[in-house]
Order: structure tokens, then C-alpha cells, then sequence
């Protein structure tokens, strides 16, 4: 059931859908802003310059592997390839709606009476170019 | 025979609907495009190819010389 709500206007779902992994549940989505730091110091050595390199986004996806039938929740407890193209849709954030690489770290977490789920850890470039590039198989 | 090539959101659909881990081996082995999506770590050893594959244990022989 959507909840409805008065007064101020609210982002506080983790909506979204992967299409490599249709039939998990998405629990929770962290996404954090990186790029690789250059510091130039000048000849009394203060900080000068300061250049940012390879900005990208890591996007943490936290799901919970329910889906309609055992064998479909089953289907969720699975690791992607290196590097995996991994697109993204339904996000309430438009940024998230895109084609996301798969740098590894991902974690499936299973125990007793409790839910199993997954963790998978993307990056999005900030360079659409170089984006692109990390997500297409090199010919 | 009518032939048809499938869309990548087909593929996974396909590949995660498998009854059984031994018919989504097969198609994941007989899938580039699934080897760049899904780990090889998820399936069972790759099959051996019809020809030129080594004999277990060995070293493929050579033409001789």
C-alpha cells in the first residue's frame, strides 16, 4: 500500500530495480561522491592546487533476496562478473538511473531464521565518456 | 527454423527462470554475454570444448614435426 502523506515532501524509499537481478527486494541504497585527490603544494608549502580526477559516484544496493518463489529469491544469492554492467531503474533519485560497473566487494549474508541478503557495490564516472567506457567489453 | 536473438533483459530473464542449476550452467557456458554479467564462481566447471581440448592431466599434443 503507497503511503500518502501530509506537509513537507519526503524521499524516504529505496525504490529501484536492477536488471541483473530482477527478483530481489531492495532494502536500503547509500551512495557516496568520490574522485582521486592531487594536491599541489607552492613553494612554502600550502595546499596551491587542488585537482580532482576520475570523479565517480560508489553506490552501495542493499537487497534482501525475496521474490515471488523460493526459486526466484534463490536466483538473487548470486555474484556478478568483474566489472559487470549493472542498469539501474526506478530510483527516486534521477542520477541513480543509469548504467553502473560492478567494482566487487559484494557480500551475501546468510543465517538462521532471518532473511538472506546481498550487498553489491557500483560506480558510476562522473564523465559520461569514461563512463561508457567502463561499462563496454573491449573489443 | 525460425531464429531469434535475444535482448539483453531476455537473456537474464531466461538465465535466472532456469529450473535447475545444471540447464543455467549450460546456458551461462554458452553465453558470452552472460560470462561478462555473472560470475563463473556461481556455476560448475566449463565444459570441455568437442575438439582440440587437453586431455585431463595432459598437455595437448602437438603436430609432429
Amino acid at each position: 500500500m503507497s503511503l500518502a502523506w501530509k506537509g513537507k515532501g519526503l524521499v524516504e524509499t529505496a525504490a529501484g530495480a536492477l536488471d541483473v537481478d530482477a527478483y530481489v527486494t531492495f532494502e536500503s541504497l547509500k551512495a557516496n561522491h568520490a574522485w582521486e585527490e592531487e594536491i599541489v603544494k607552492d613553494a612554502a608549502g600550502a595546499d596551491a592546487a587542488w585537482v580532482p580526477r576520475n570523479e565517480h559516484i560508489i553506490l552501495d544496493v542493499n537487497v534482501k533476496l525475496a521474490a515471488d518463489t523460493i526459486a526466484h529469491a534463490k536466483a538473487g544469492g548470486a555474484f556478478l562478473a568483474p566489472y559487470a554492467a549493472v542498469v539501474f531503474s526506478g530510483g527516486d533519485l534521477s542520477f541513480m538511473n543509469a548504467t553502473w560497473q560492478y567494482i566487487g566487494g559484494a557480500s551475501i549474508d546468510l543465517s538462521d531464521a532471518k532473511h538472506g541478503s546481498k550487498v553489491l557495490k557500483l560506480r558510476k564516472y562522473a564523465d559520461s565518456a569514461q563512463n561508457t567506457a567502463a561499462v563496454t567489453a573491449a573489443t | 527454423m525460425d531464429t531469434k536473438t535475444l535482448s539483453r533483459k531476455e537473456l537474464i530473464q531466461l538465465y535466472h527462470d532456469c529450473k535447475t542449476q545444471a540447464e543455467k550452467d549450460a546456458l551461462y557456458w554458452a553465453s558470452p554475454e552472460l560470462q561478462g554479467i555473472f560470475s563463473a564462481g556461481n556455476h560448475g566447471p566449463k565444459p570441455a570444448d568437442e575438439a582440440g581440448a587437453p586431455l585431463a592431466g595432459g598437455t595437448p599434443a602437438l603436430p609432429g614435426n
